[in-house]
């Protein structure tokens, strides 16, 4: 009986010693070397710059399943209150405007307030769907209008909720068929000009038709105007305009008695 | 005799399963981990991000120094591969504009990508 009871105890020992040195040998002495990694394991600063880059991409995008699915893979610091804390962080640290907008207005519609969110969003104006159904596509040589006009301070949060304004920066101030003219006939005139009716450079239009798109930039004839571009239509084609969301259509040669029409559009930046 | 090999053969069982269990069950996790460990499918997420975010402000350094993160000789070609794939594997028009820019930007382009760069208008 002696002799049963000593040969377990000596098989336990023996199964306890060789697990023991199999997890201590594969866990510390020579871990598996090959690994990859989800965002929620990179470093913690790494970890706020992809959230930080998720935040970006969204303002760009507005695309907020997909950023909702990014925020996932990061875990605990994908939360909504961990953009809204991130932005609070660069906002009282004087980080850059940018970044602060982009990660309020993420941590704002996931539904996250913050003070940096509050300062960030702008007030009083009309509500909108929170996802645009047309992505500008910036040059990046132009980047958005950011008008840091936000100062910190140590007031409370107000109560009321700001309206996020996702409109297009841009509007349309003027819309006209030019009939006989020769020189505008069959011609698209594409202007765009700042809050105060200058010409932007280097802003994208995009026109399109049918399946078809086109994209060029104002200020490739600065003798006209430098926020000026053009396209060339073809008779009988519907066209649509867009600048950055904000978009024309139903532009066509037809409509003038005396041939084909030409076109000037004029669109305005948002003060 | 015969009772040594046996304590013998479940000591290398307890071993053999300690192994199995540490290298493939519940392997070491690393933390703090760099962008460069992220697996490949966050790999390319986060260059799409880095494109997107280099749309919005223009800023070619800071893409630059984001892409030096992922620990690859050259990121300009990295990031025109990323741009080439998304043409075929059904990326938005969006996604290959920005991918396709920043390719650009770091001095990379293809004839695939050309239709995203044309700045020029031309008649239907």
């Amino acid at each position: 009986m002696l002799d049963r009871k000593l040969l377990w105890l000596r098989l336990t020992l023996a199964l306890a010693l060789g697990l023991s040195l199999g997890l201590t040998y594969a866990w510390l002495i020579d871990p598996d070397e090959y690994y990859e990694t989800d965002p929620a394991n990179l470093r913690a600063d790494l970890r706020e710059d992809y959230l930080t880059l998720i935040a970006l991409s969204y303002r760009i995008n507005g695309d907020l399943a997909r950023a909702q699915a990014r925020l996932t893979t990061l875990g605990k610091a994908g939360k909504p209150a961990s953009a809204a804390a991130l932005a609070d962080r660069l906002y009282h640290s004087g980080g850059d405007a940018e970044t602060i907008r982009a990660l309020a207005l993420l941590a704002h519609t996931l539904g996250a307030q913050s003070e940096a969110v509050v300062a960030h969003l702008p007030t009083a104006t009309p509500t909108m769907a929170p996802t645009p159904t047309t992505t500008p596509t910036p040059l990046p040589t132009t980047p958005p209008t950011a008008t840091p006009t936000d100062t910190p301070t140590a007031t409370p949060i107000p109560e009321v909720t700001p309206t996020l304004d996702v409109r297009p920066p841009y509007d349309v101030v003027e819309q006209r068929q030019v009939c006989d003219n020769l020189e505008v006939a069959g011609i698209i005139q594409i202007y765009v000009q700042d809050a105060n009716g200058q010409g932007l450079p280097n802003v994208e239009v995009q026109v399109s038709w049918e399946s078809k798109r086109n994209r060029f930039f104002t200020g490739l004839k600065p003798e006209i105007n430098p926020g000026y571009a053009d396209f060339h239509m073809s008779p009988g084609q519907m066209y649509d305009v867009t600048v950055w969301g904000t978009q024309v259509g139903d532009i066509s040669t037809v409509g003038c008695s005396s041939g084909p029409s030409g076109w000037r559009l004029v669109f305005q930046h948002r003060e | 005799m015969r009772q040594i090999w046996v304590i013998a053969l479940v000591f290398l069982l307890g071993l053999s399963l300690g192994l199995v269990y540490a290298w493939r069950i519940k392997p070491v996790e690393y933390t703090d981990n760099e962008f460069a460990d992220l697996k490949p499918t966050y790999q390319a997420e986060y260059v799409l991000m880095v494109s997107d975010a280099y749309a919005l402000s223009g800023n070619l350094d800071a893409a630059r120094e984001r892409l030096s993160r992922l620990a690859v000789p050259d990121v300009a070609t990295l990031v025109l591969s990323y741009a080439e794939s998304a043409l075929t594997q059904g990326a938005t028009e969006i996604e290959i504009d920005h991918l396709a820019h920043l390719a650009a930007a770091l001095g990379a382009s293809s004839p695939a990508l050309s239709p995203y760069l044309t700045p020029t208008p031309t008649v239907p």
